[in-house]
């Protein structure tokens, strides 16, 4: 049996995924019920850095609570975000843009 | 993500007999075993389960397709009300067997392990993934619904991909993905592969992943729970203040009949100190309300109310394999003296 592991494996075929900070993005997302993950690979094979990336579809009433999750669950990274709100007249749903790269 | 552990399951194993040794068997099932449990006791049985309230009856073994009275034992769950599931290595599935399983089986679970070589290293067997996937066309054109379980290990998550595409083009409508359990042969042959927090972590993200972009042609269910959402529903677990009484499905579920007859909670190889007895010496029937008023319940609801307060603590990983925690508070030396 290969003795690597299999997210070390998965990293390979789809680019540098930090797994030792897999945990703590897990913990974001699961803290948010009403969160669906529109992506969560990085792209760009592969960074020199560590880098988590993700796509995040969230309730605007949620947003904030998940964003603060996010930040706060994931602190070795330095995270960069964007979020768009969605919604047609009122915006009832985000999109979240997360991306962290290891701390130098 | 979908929790597994709420349906009323009897879980059956009329033998340890099968066509292969697999190195993460948690019944260390092998060919040269050849001990089976009698039908008319396994029909009781059945009966039995379905008046204290389970509603599946889900056939493992060993190979159950090497039971002969298998279809007799379906047709009888099915008499009783109980949907019906077979775990199967998916070789033995001739013309024959098939016809055998028409009409009788809700749900066929085929046994995969990642990609053809990996499959056959796990299942040790050089000929195991072509000769399943041979199997696929005529299974699908008989019209059983089935679907894969993939044994995940802290070195394979990624074939869950694979696995999956293979699954969707195969027609299965279900994808389970269940961590690799310490029992049986798997101790002993894969001792460093049990998935640590980062892999289950890893493989939640996946899943959940899988389970939005596949979602409505393949169901994909990952056998952990989030720690967040048990710690709001000790009931589930057995591990609530008070007993929920009533029947036996809603105080232990699964329930396992093992191949020698013995019946223990939760799975097959769970501490016998916690045993209702063996149905070779009394139908369920007559253990259940022993059991019950007895020490044995007593202690069972104790174990889960210890792995329920380890697994939920605040400096635990945030996912929990709920049998795993329960085989690991059974053998901490507070539950012998409990």
């Amino acid at each position: 049996m290969a003795k690597e592991r299999g997210s070390d494996l998965l990293r390979k075929l789809h680019g540098n995924f930090p797994t030792t900070h897999v945990e703590g993005l897990f913990r974001a997302v699961d803290d948010q019920a009403d969160l669906k993950i529109l992506r969560w690979f990085p792209r760009g094979v592969p960074p020199a850095t560590l880098v988590v990336e993700g796509v995040f579809e969230v309730s605007t009433g949620s947003v904030g609570k998940f964003v603060d999750s996010l930040i706060h669950n994931n602190e070795q990274l330095a995270a960069s975000l964007q979020v768009f709100p969605y919604g047609v007249p009122r915006p009832d749903v985000a999109i979240v843009e997360y991306r962290g790269e290891a701390r130098q | 993500m979908a929790c597994t552990r709420g349906s009323r399951i009897l879980q059956i194993h009329p033998t340890r007999r099968c066509n292969l040794r697999c190195l993460h068997c948690y019944s260390s099932s092998g060919p040269e075993e050849r001990g089976e449990l009698p039908a008319a006791l396994l029909a009781d049985a059945l009966t039995d389960a379905a008046a204290e309230g389970y509603t599946v009856a889900s056939f493992s073994g060993g190979e159950p397709l090497l039971y002969r009275p298998l279809r007799e034992l379906l047709d009888h769950a099915h008499g009783r009300g109980m949907a019906t599931t077979v775990t199967s290595n998916g070789m033995l599935l001739d013309e024959r067997r098939l016809a055998g399983l028409t009409g009788a089986v809700d749900l066929l679970a085929i046994s995969l392990d990642g990609t053809p070589a990996s499959h056959d290293r796990m299942r040790a067997d050089p000929r195991a993934f072509a000769t399943m996937a041979s199997r696929l066309g005529r299974l699908r054109d008989s019209g059983i619904p089935f679907g894969f379980i993939f044994t995940l290990t802290q070195n394979n998550l990624h074939e869950l991909e694979w696995v999956a595409e293979f699954a969707l083009a195969e027609g299965a409508r279900l994808l389970q993905i269940h961590p690799l359990e310490a029992a049986g042969r798997a101790i002993r042959e894969l001792g460093e592969s049990f998935p640590d927090a980062i892999e289950e972590s890893y493989a939640y993200l996946l899943a959940a992943h899988l389970q939005q972009s596949l979602r409505g042609r393949l169901q994909v269910q990952l056998d952990l729970l989030s720690r967040r959402l048990m710690a709001d529903q000790p009931n589930l677990f057995f591990a609530g203040e008070s007993d929920p009484g009533g029947s036996l499905a809603e105080r232990v579920r699964p329930l396992v009949i093992e191949a020698d007859g013995t019946v223990v909670p939760i799975e097959h190889g769970f501490d016998r100190s916690f045993s209702l007895g063996n149905l070779r010496d009394a139908r369920l029937c007559e253990l259940a309300p022993r059991w019950l008023a007895g020490g044995g319940y007593v202690r069972f609801r104790d174990l889960c109310g210890r792995a329920f307060a380890a697994v939920t603590a605040e400096d635990r990983p945030p996912l929990a394999d709920w049998s795993a925690a329960l085989r690991s508070a059974a053998i901490q030396p507070a539950a012998a003296g409990a």
